[in-house]
């Protein structure tokens, strides 16, 4: 769907909203050109009055009277204003609101390997920048179009009116103002938008060097840090210089334009008045309409560029939503209750888009419930992208991993993801409590259950000395977590559901092998008759497990028991022999 | 600066005659940009306003005159005028006359508001860039100390924010300022000029005008304030489920987490509507009290005209000045924010730069020349804070060539012996020498370049590897650099890498592993080709195949310097000449590694348990880490 009709349909639900605002704006517009009716009608009975000597006594009253009649017209064209703001800016934060919730909704939809390839800070800006710039689209350039729309359409009989000669000379002196906004509008903004970048350059060059001045002082760089900082410091000045040279015409600019067309009025129009073509009372009323043209002018040359960037910010965010969540329950997806635990890797073949390579080869393996299976291998041997297929977070093709002898595409994925506890390699919790991240998957667990799942895991006696125990922050509002104590807290999140599959993707790496030691002593008992996956460099970590498999790039390489493996003088044990080795070496 | 974080929100005085006698300096190197634009401000009033008296003129003289008023004032000026020129003959060429006068006006008032705001703009830029300069040069003078204070986030509010503050203080205020009291001033007295009485009625509105304004702003800017707390939660939302989206997808928390979200969407979506209030009342508000002004002057000028003491020519100049009254009104008040935070902002700039630069280099510094790298501490005491003694009565000696290896501890002092060398402090009694001279005796960069120093937590900038090694210094040649990390054998790594020497290293390093960013700082070490080589080592683990080439690279890096070692490794502490085992910040033993051990004291306890544990943990993780 292109971005433009996508942008129309959030508009639907409040069509009646927008009909209502542009009967607004059109009355607002409708008073406001009344109220120089009522100066020209004042003033040509003065200056009958004047011209004739003893033409119609003017009484006090009648002036009190046209006085009163302004305020009037001005209150009610107030009443129009206020409603107009209220209806059609509201409206625009209530799209912004709906849009805002669907861009979240949807990458909420959106799989694992879209957040590889995406990174955080152009997501952010597009759910940030992107979105303000989309609302002045639907809020003010809404309303002012519609407003310069009525305007137009209103001044310009009433203008013609009264000489059709001068209007037409107004109008070719108009259109200047829109252009020189339209122009200079745009322009500005690129220019602002380069010096804003440059800005981000000036504060991470000034942010590194005090974070780093240890750095520098130790190695008396001071002076050439200062020199660096001059030169990031002037071009910043540079650049700013650009902007001003350009931002320095348009406002004085505008003002010429704008008064260009008042001296025509003053001479063409005050030549009319001499001829008697028109009174003094409709000169005066047209050089009002000229006031009240100058703003939609100036409106129209602004809502172009607020449109143009509003769309382009549209595209962007039509981007991201029109990809289609690749993972998520399709047809295939049968009726499923529960799942047991079987794993099946059958044949499996797994490439990243546009590798060269693939990440993982002709995978043959069958884990049963109620087995523990441990992975080793170097960097970049596919243990975590094998691991990732798992819960699908990666999708491989159809029928090369089964959950229970059924592909896991069958399978519905909230009962697939909700069946199992991963501990990611690289730890995230939440800023919330302790207890808020442990029971992050489990939203109905009480207090017991998620001191005990704490207890499991190895994090318990940590949390007991926070200081607000289980209710302590975790993040910057609260206690900093080291990483052992991170994993170990993500180990509890994954326990707490009391999975029928538990993966741990290197998840005890910061942990001290005390503490692993009776982290997987528990995980002995909790998980037994369910499915254990552990990835590890570590040997004391996998030596009990039922199975171990050597990955080397993407294939098994090695598989069997600790002993097994020992025996065969493979990779597996010459892993184990650098360890021994670096401990003994350790010890001597 | 040591206050709390509440220093960044408290606003004060809008004037401060300290401060601002203070601030005036920097306006001095840009005298006369100054004085060119504040004279064009004064300027420019009159002439962006040349519309209304110049239509009471035309309508006076040639479109409505009155019989019996004789034109007086300007419209006389204008009418004399125009006869000299020649264009007085008939009421059409005196027209055109004025016309002319209009559009002359209209062009010098475009020059003269462009000239300004480019001159005055051009002055606020270099301006800041003398600030940003001084604030920046005076950062990196200040003592570490001073950083151990203050986080980095605040100094940057001092280079940024505040910088800012007073930028706009220089450019959108003062002068400003001086243009809209000009206006005022200039339409004031036109008005008083030409008819007093009118003149007061017309003011009688100002100050329904001006409570308007101030019920807007004080409103607008506390809900202003709301938007701006929950867009921030927003984003922190966003930001923090982005990156962690794989775990909320994981743990079936999608409905939950939407929910969230929704809450603060909504939250700021009210406040946002709250906002939209304030605007909805004040505009419409505006409007109308316009219309009750011009209803004062329609209602009572027009009494006058009728009485025949004012003209139609006044009235309608009249209603055009009344609403030119608005802008320059709401502006000062406007500017009243600017100069309360720019008050705030040069108060928080000035306390930095008072800030002593407490360790320099002596006047008359004793030279070295060549530098032998002999170093003694003799009865040193040091306290970071007050009596809290860190280092108590230490004393050491290295030779030139000897290497020293400090142990113990966390907290036992061994850093700060590393700081006090680099005179990053100085001691708080006894004395720190360097072959034999006292190192406050001696100028600082020559004392530090004596050093090279490896920190356990490797910094590393942005910018590529090479520069990363050099660090500015332009007097490293690219061979001495390349052949400094084959020596520590970086080049390896560096080699496999994208551009080489040439590739960008991302923030803080991201995307080099632990130990590759040690070995970026063993090259910048050996590159500087240091007296005496100082090691922190680091404690965390790296994969067994970079251990090896470390453990080979800190052998390159001692060789033939004086090296004083925080020492992790064991392969470091045998290696070594002397062994000074700290304890509470004292020196408790002193000697080789099998002198220690044999003394079965402090160094055979800590080497039993942290080292045999410490070691074993290293290297089995060092495993898991790669």
């Amino acid at each position: 769907m292109s971005p433009f009709r996508k942008l129309l349909g959030y508009f639907a639900p409040y069509r009646k909203k927008i009909i209502f605002g542009m009967a607004c704006v059109f009355m607002t517009n409708v008073f406001k050109l009344s109220g120089p009716f009522v100066l020209k009608h004042a003033i040509n009975e003065m200056s009958a009055f004047l011209k004739t000597a003893d033409g119609p006594e003017v009484p006090h009253v009648t002036l009190f009277r046209y006085g009163g009649l302004l305020v009037a017209i001005a209150l009610a064209q107030g009443l129009f204003l206020f409603t107009q703001r209220r209806v059609l800016i509201n409206m625009s934060r209530d799209i912004e609101y709906d849009l805002r919730n669907d861009f979240y909704a949807h990458l909420q939809r959106l799989p694992f390997a879209f957040y590889q390839t995406h990174r955080t800070g152009d997501l952010m800006a597009r759910a940030t920048n992107d979105l303000s710039a989309v609302r002045m689209i639907v809020g003010p350039a809404l309303m002012y179009s519609m407003n310069t729309v009525f305007a137009m359409a209103l001044l310009l009989p009433f203008m013609a009116s009264i000489s059709w000669q001068l209007t037409l000379l107004t109008f070719l002196a108009m259109p200047l103002v829109a252009g020189a906004t339209k122009f200079f509008g745009s322009r500005i903004h690129d220019r602002f938008e380069k010096v804003q970048e440059y800005f981000g350059t000036v504060s991470n060059r000034a942010q590194e060097s005090l974070a780093g001045v240890r750095v520098l002082k130790a190695y008396t760089q001071e002076r050439a840090e200062i020199e660096s900082f001059r030169q990031v410091n002037r071009e910043f000045v540079d650049r700013n210089l650009g902007l001003i040279r350009l931002s320095s015409v348009f406002h004085p600019i505008l003002q010429f334009f704008i008064g260009l067309g008042f001296i025509v009025v003053l001479w063409f129009g005050g030549g009319q008045v001499m001829a008697n073509r028109i009174t003094i009372g409709d000169f005066f009323q047209f050089t009002l309409y000229l006031g009240y043209l100058v703003w939609p002018m100036i409106a129209l040359g602004w809502v172009i560029n607020i449109y143009q960037r509003g769309m382009a910010s549209m595209g962007r965010m039509n981007q991201i939503l029109s990809i289609e969540p690749a993972i998520r329950d399709a047809d295939r997806t049968r009726g499923i209750e529960n799942i047991d635990g079987e794993i099946e890797f059958r044949n499996l073949t797994f490439n990243y888009d546009g590798a060269v390579e693939a990440s993982l080869k002709e995978i043959n393996l069958r884990i049963l419930p109620g087995e523990t299976v441990a992975f080793v291998g170097a960097v970049g041997s596919g243990k975590s992208t094998l691991m990732n297929l798992v819960p699908r977070l990666l999708d491989a093709d159809n029928g090369q991993v089964l959950i229970d002898g059924r592909p896991v595409q069958e399978i519905p994925l909230a009962l697939l993801r909700s069946s199992i506890g991963y501990v990611p390699q690289e730890t995230f919790l939440f800023s919330e409590t302790v207890a808020g991240n442990i029971a992050f998957g489990a939203a109905s667990a009480t207090e017991g259950e998620i001191e005990r799942a704490a207890v499991e895991a190895g994090i318990a006696e940590d949390i007991d000395e926070f200081p607000k125990r289980y209710d302590t922050l975790v993040g910057e509002r609260g206690i900093t977590l080291s990483g052992g104590q991170k994993q170990r807290t993500a180990i509890a999140r994954a326990l707490i559901r009391r999975p029928r599959i538990l993966i741990l993707d290197d998840a005890l790496s910061s942990v001290d092998t005390y503490t692993e030691e009776k982290i997987l002593g528990h995980l002995r008992e909790i998980m037994r008759g369910r499915t254990s996956l552990i990835v590890s460099h570590r040997v004391s970590t996998v030596k009990d497990a039922d199975l171990i498999v050597v990955l080397e790039n993407g294939r098994i390489a090695e598989r069997g028991t600790h002993d097994q493996l020992i025996a065969r003088g493979g990779l597996y044990a010459e892993l184990h022999e650098k360890q021994l080795l670096e401990e003994e070496l350790a010890a001597s | 600066m040591t206050e709390s974080h509440q220093e960044e929100e408290v606003l004060g005085k809008a004037y401060d005659a300290r401060l601002m006698r203070r601030l005036l300096r920097y306006l001095r190197p840009h005298k006369a940009r100054a004085l060119t634009s504040l004279v064009l401000t004064i300027l420019s009033a009159p002439l962006a306003l040349a519309g209304p008296p110049l239509t009471k003129a035309a309508i006076d003289l040639f479109l409505a005159p009155q019989p019996g008023v004789e034109p007086t004032g300007f419209s006389l000026f204008l009418k004399q005028t125009a006869e000299v020129v020649g264009l007085g003959g008939t009421p059409f060429q005196g027209l055109l006359f004025i016309a002319i006068v209009f559009l002359l006006a209209n062009l010098a008032s475009f020059a003269v508001q462009y000239t300004q705001a480019i001159v005055m703009q051009t002055m606020g830029q270099y301006i800041m860039y003398d600030l940003r300069k001084q604030i920046f040069s005076h950062l990196q003078k200040l003592p570490v100390q001073f950083y151990d204070r203050n986080p980095v986030g605040r100094l940057m509010t001092r280079l940024t924010t505040d910088v800012d503050a007073l930028n706009e203080m220089f450019t959108a205020g003062v002068i400003v300022i001086f243009g809209d009291l000009a206006m005022i001033f200039y339409i004031v007295i036109w008005m008083f000029k030409v008819n007093w009485q009118l003149a007061l009625v017309s003011f009688a509105i100002l100050p329904l005008l001006g409570a308007l304004t101030t019920w807007f702003r004080l409103g607008a800017r506390t809900s202003f304030r709301e938007v701006r707390v929950r867009i921030a939660r927003i984003n922190a939302f966003l930001q923090e489920h982005i990156t962690g989206m794989p775990v909320v997808q994981l743990f079936n928390r999608e409905e939950e987490e939407m929910r969230r979200f929704e809450r603060i969407n909504e939250a700021h979506r009210k406040a946002n509507i709250d906002t939209i209030f304030y605007y909805a009342v004040f505009y419409p508000a505006v409007e109308i009290v316009g219309a009750i002004g011009i209803a004062l002057i329609i209602w009572y000028g027009g009494g006058q005209v009728i009485s025949g003491i004012a003209t139609i020519g006044t009235l309608v100049a009249f209603i055009q000045l009344a609403r030119s009254f608005y802008e320059p009104i709401s502006d000062i008040s406007e500017k009243y924010n600017i100069l309360q935070s720019a008050m705030a902002s040069s108060e928080r700039i000035f306390r930095l730069l008072d800030e002593p630069v407490a360790i320099e280099s002596p006047e008359n510094p004793v030279r070295l020349g060549h530098t032998r790298g002999r170093i003694e501490f003799r009865s040193v005491w040091f306290a970071y804070k007050g009596d809290d003694w860190v280092l108590k009565d230490v004393s050491f000696l290295a030779e030139p060539g000897e290497r020293v290896a400090f142990v113990g501890h966390t907290g036992a002092g061994k850093t700060t012996i590393t700081n006090l060398l680099l005179r990053f402090y100085d001691v708080g009694r006894g004395q720190i020498l360097l072959d034999g001279v006292d190192i406050r005796e001696l100028d600082l960069e020559e004392l530090r370049a004596t050093f090279s120093i490896v920190l356990q937590d490797v910094f590393l900038f942005s910018g590529d590897i090479a520069a990363n090694i050099r660090l500015g210094n332009s007097t490293i040649s690219d061979e001495r650099l390349r052949d400094a990390a084959r020596q520590v054998h970086a080049d390896e790594f560096i080699g496999r890498t994208a551009n080489g020497y040439a590739t960008e290293v991302r923030e803080r390093g991201a995307g080099l592993s632990v130990g590759q960013k040690q070995l970026i700082s063993f090259a910048r070490a050996l590159a500087f080709d240091p007296r005496v080589l100082i090691l922190d080592e680091a404690t965390s683990s790296i994969d067994t195949e970079t251990e090896i080439l470390i453990r080979d690279a800190v052998e390159r890096l001692m060789e033939g310097r004086t090296s004083l070692v925080i020492a992790h490794r064991l392969s470091t502490i045998q290696s070594v000449d002397k062994i000074v085992v700290m304890h509470k910040g004292e020196i408790r033993e002193v000697g080789t590694h099998q002198d220690l051990l044999a003394m079965r004291g402090l160094y055979w306890r800590l080497y039993q348990l942290q080292f045999y544990q410490d070691y074993k943990r290293t290297f089995v993780e060092s495993v898991a880490d790669d």
